[in-house]
């Protein structure tokens, strides 16, 4: 990694906003005191849609997506058809069904669906396996823009990263302040959006809506010699194309943070038509982040540079390249950070909740206090955060890549466990423990092959393997379920009787 | 809360691909129009890409030709695909609405 210089402002800002992010999570609690992270009042459906998409946007989609399109080309298009058809899949597959279910996390889910304390303590093992693998690729992140703005090396500045999430959220916690959700959107796109426009504008493309504007610098990329870039197949074959695309699709109808913020929505109406406004608000920051790549493309071949080092940090170093002011580039980097802090932080919420809730309450110790509980929560948290920085010290591959292996692992479990819990009343217990087993199996199986045989590794790539994974893993759980004693009369009687009555 | 065992053989009480009569069959309908749009508009255009493509890099008249300087496929995937997809969950919720309406009313 090339070395950066300090960029006070880059500071001045990312302070800026954390602290009106807290003030602003303030004045909202004097008006209505709810828990601070899982919920977020907001009115209205386009409100709604916002919130969906402030929780969506992951260090990955801020600055993973723009490296991907700069280093392997039309692959990036997987990614973004892949993050927006995830939804699509969702609200029609399962949307309405795991809402009138009425079980929000995906161990509760489980147990309930399949009775069966096991199921579940797998269940929260995966939830808390996806949150591990997760927050890497945010960590990552984090670090890379750390060591960016303040010109340290890539360790010191993962821990740096680390420090600041959680000692942000230890005083959001302590103070009570309630997540904004609409102006958290809010600003994540503009720090997106406005530099970019600012680039197009030094580059003399179209700038009022650059991510039209781009296509003008593909042509001149491609007059340049740069055709083979946007070939579709350069970097990947269409199967390997699809696989990531369906992976990507099938994960996000599994992962638990998703769900959770999916359904906290008070009517069923409501929820659906907000997915509508969370796709278009999620679009219009994937319309733009190939721009980013081309334009960093196009500097390469105006001015014969070198190619840009860290390509996850495209989004930043694209527009240092193109000369913009030098607030607007910081604006970018300030995105980027506190994209993955509010992420890390959901995460790291969410699997310690699994932990502290699901397993040591659940199956440890029944008789816990709430206070017990807390504690162990907050251990857990402190763990699981240690735990990523090791992870994160030597991240194998692009932030967008390690993302999308935690998508697989959610497609290659907890995505069939939904699916057929829904919609099959004889998946079984045994099915689903199969199933979730297996799935963890062929997760980890990708991994070791594509350490072991990069060759065969094409055909079940670790950021793809669910295209081959939740297929295989739907069958051993129809397999295993016919196999063995159906459920509990009650159990189909509540998904003819609820879950499949308007 | 009865206890009595399911029927033998009566494994699909709910089994989408052999909906009940009423309701989750209109519901099931429509869930695999959708998802059928949704197969299409993400999978089809990357196949129809590899039909066409005449040489192993995929170029094929869908990467050559131009519209406000974009190669189609980049159009397409980058741009279209996302409004398409905002096209079917409105079309989808606007229908589901219906269906629930309809549904209610034939209740009272």
């Amino acid at each position: 990694m090339p070395d950066f210089a300090f960029k006070p402002i880059a500071l001045l800002i990312l302070l800026a906003v954390l602290g009106c992010s807290l003030l602003g999570g303030l004045v909202s609690r004097a008006r209505n005191d709810e828990y601070y992270w899982v919920s977020g009042a907001t009115s209205g459906r386009a409100g709604i849609g916002a919130a969906i998409a402030s929780n969506w946007m992951s260090a990955a989609s801020f600055l993973g997506i723009a490296g991907v399109f700069y280093l392997k080309g039309y692959l990036g298009m997987a990614y973004v058809v892949g993050w927006t058809g995830g939804y699509v899949l969702l609200l029609v597959l399962m949307g309405n069904q795991i809402r009138r279910f009425g079980k929000y996390t995906a161990p509760e889910f489980v147990e309930a669906r399949y009775d069966s304390p096991y199921a579940r303590l797998i269940a929260a093992i995966i939830a808390i396996l996806i949150t591990l693998v997760y927050c890497t690729a945010q960590y990552k992140g984090l670090g890379l823009v750390f060591a960016w703005m303040f010109g340290f090396d890539y360790t010191p500045s993962l821990v740096l990263g680390v420090a600041v999430t959680l000692s942000y959220l230890t005083i959001a916690g302590a103070l009570g302040a309630r997540r904004k959700q609409r102006m958290h959107y809010a600003v994540l796109i503009i720090f997106f959006l406005l530099p970019l426009m600012v680039i197009a504008y030094y580059l003399d493309y179209f700038w009022l809506l650059p991510q039209i504007g781009y296509g003008e610098a593909l042509r001149d990329l491609g007059r340049g010699g740069q055709g083979d870039w946007m070939a579709p197949w350069k970097y990947a074959s269409v199967y390997e194309w699809i696989a990531l695309c369906f992976t990507l699709m099938v994960g996000t109808a599994g992962l638990p943070h998703v769900l959770t913020r999916f359904y906290t929505v008070p009517n069923i109406r409501d929820a659906r038509w907000s997915v509508v406004w969370g796709i278009f608000f999620i679009g219009l920051l994937y319309w733009s982040a190939p721009a980013y790549a081309v334009f960093a493309k196009i500097m390469e071949l105006r001015d014969g540079l070198g190619a840009a080092q860290p390509a996850d940090l495209i989004v930043i170093l694209a527009a240092e390249r193109a000369g913009i002011p030098v607030w607007a580039v910081a604006m970018l980097a300030v995105g980027g950070v506190i994209a993955a802090i509010s992420t890390v932080v959901g995460l790291l919420i969410n699997g310690a909740g699994a932990f502290a809730y699901d397993i040591y309450f659940r199956l440890l110790k029944p008789d816990a206090s709430e206070q017990q509980q807390m504690k162990v929560a907050r251990m857990t948290t402190l763990f699981l955060a240690a735990l990523v920085v090791v992870l994160a010290i030597n991240p194998p591959g692009l932030i967008a890549e390690i993302t999308a292996v935690a998508f697989a692992l959610a497609g290659n479990t907890l995505f069939p466990v939904f699916l057929l819990g829904i919609w099959w009343s004889r998946a079984n217990k045994y099915g689903a423990i199969a199933g979730m087993l297996s799935g963890i199996a062929i997760t980890i199986g990708s991994l070791l092959l594509a350490w072991w045989s990069p060759e065969l590794s094409r055909f079940l790539p670790p950021t793809s393997s669910a295209f081959i994974g939740a297929p295989v893993v739907a069958l051993v759980m129809v397999g295993v379920s016919l196999a063995t004693p159906a459920p509990p009369e009650r159990i189909t009687r509540f998904l003819i009787e609820k879950v499949h009555q308007p | 809360m009865t206890t009595e065992p399911a029927n033998k053989g009566d494994n699909n009480r709910v089994n989408f691909f052999l909906p009940q009569a009423g309701f989750m069959r209109h519901e099931v309908r429509l869930i695999k129009i959708m998802l059928a749009a949704w197969l299409l508009g993400s999978f089809g255009f990357p196949l129809l890409l590899a039909d066409s493509q005449h040489n192993l890099l995929g170029e094929s008249f869908l990467t050559e030709g131009n519209v406000w300087g974009f190669p189609l496929h980049f159009l397409v995937s980058g741009q279209g695909v996302i409004l398409f997809f905002i096209l079917i969950c409105f079309l989808f919720n606007a229908l589901m609405d219906m269906l629930t309406a309809r549904r209610r009313g034939r209740r009272r």
